[in-house]
């Protein structure tokens, strides 16, 4: 069967996508890193969730910090999305945007637990199972 | 002359900082469930930024799953805030909290 992220024997991680695959996952990630940029957008709560929950503000540079990880990750991941081998680092930026696009669908759709996401109208379920075994394949090809 | 190493008074006030320092109590790195993340991935976040073996980090990863959530490192405050925003970065829930 093949999948869709393979490791080659020379280190890189080989990209089986589609083109229709490929320009899904480049708007994805151009909605994330707008997002980003949009302080006040709530379409992705994960990126603003608090670090020290008993506080009333976290520490801005501790925030500044992960805003920075989160944007290097997707801008890595959205100038290679058209390549056909990646390294390791590419291929973790690809992983660690892959699972925001996930998070980004279960916000949209109010996926909060297992029930929301079994209740889910099936063609979101469709497109959830479809990330999830991108991001399942990667973190194969990752070990 | 100058003088390269620490009186005893110097080294006892050095001793008994450090000392308080180790009593404080330490932070937790605490990593949420969600309904939608791949246990896989889940897996191999935690041997990259950890550096956990195979077995602990599925050991951590399973807890995550069946308990709703998992201690996942425990230590210094900022260390652990640093382990947090890695976590988030990789769009898993995490938090901080501080050892009862």
């Amino acid at each position: 069967v093949a999948r869709a992220f393979q490791r080659r024997r020379d280190g890189r991680i080989e990209v089986n996508l589609s083109e229709q695959g490929r320009h899904y996952l480049r708007q994805e990630f151009e909605r994330i890193h707008a997002t980003l940029s949009d302080t006040s957008s709530t379409a992705l709560p994960i990126l603003r969730q608090p670090i020290d929950p008993s506080r009333d503000d976290d520490d801005p540079l501790r925030t500044l910090e992960r805003d920075h990880a989160v944007s290097s990750s997707v801008e890595l991941a959205l100038v290679t999305v058209d390549e056909e081998f990646l390294n390791d680092a590419e291929a973790w930026a690809w992983a660690a945007s892959i699972g925001l696009v996930l998070q980004g669908l279960a916000a949209h759709h109010n996926l909060h637990t297992d029930d929301d996401v079994n209740a889910a109208d099936p063609n979101v379920t469709a497109d959830l199972h479809a990330v999830q075994a991108l991001l399942w394949d990667l973190s194969r090809a990752l070990v | 002359v100058q003088r390269y190493w620490l009186s005893d008074s110097e080294l006892e006030s050095t001793t008994t900082t450090s000392s308080a320092v180790a009593t404080e109590r330490p932070w937790n790195v605490v990593v949420w469930d969600d309904p939608v993340t791949p246990m896989d991935y889940v897996v191999v976040v935690f041997r990259k930024i950890f550096g956990y073996p195979k077995e602990k980090a599925t050991h951590l990863m399973m807890t995550v799953h069946t308990q709703g959530r998992a201690i996942v490192w425990s230590g210094a405050k900022e260390r652990a805030e640093g382990y947090c925003v890695q976590l988030h970065a990789f769009a898993l829930r995490a938090s901080i909290e501080q050892v009862d």
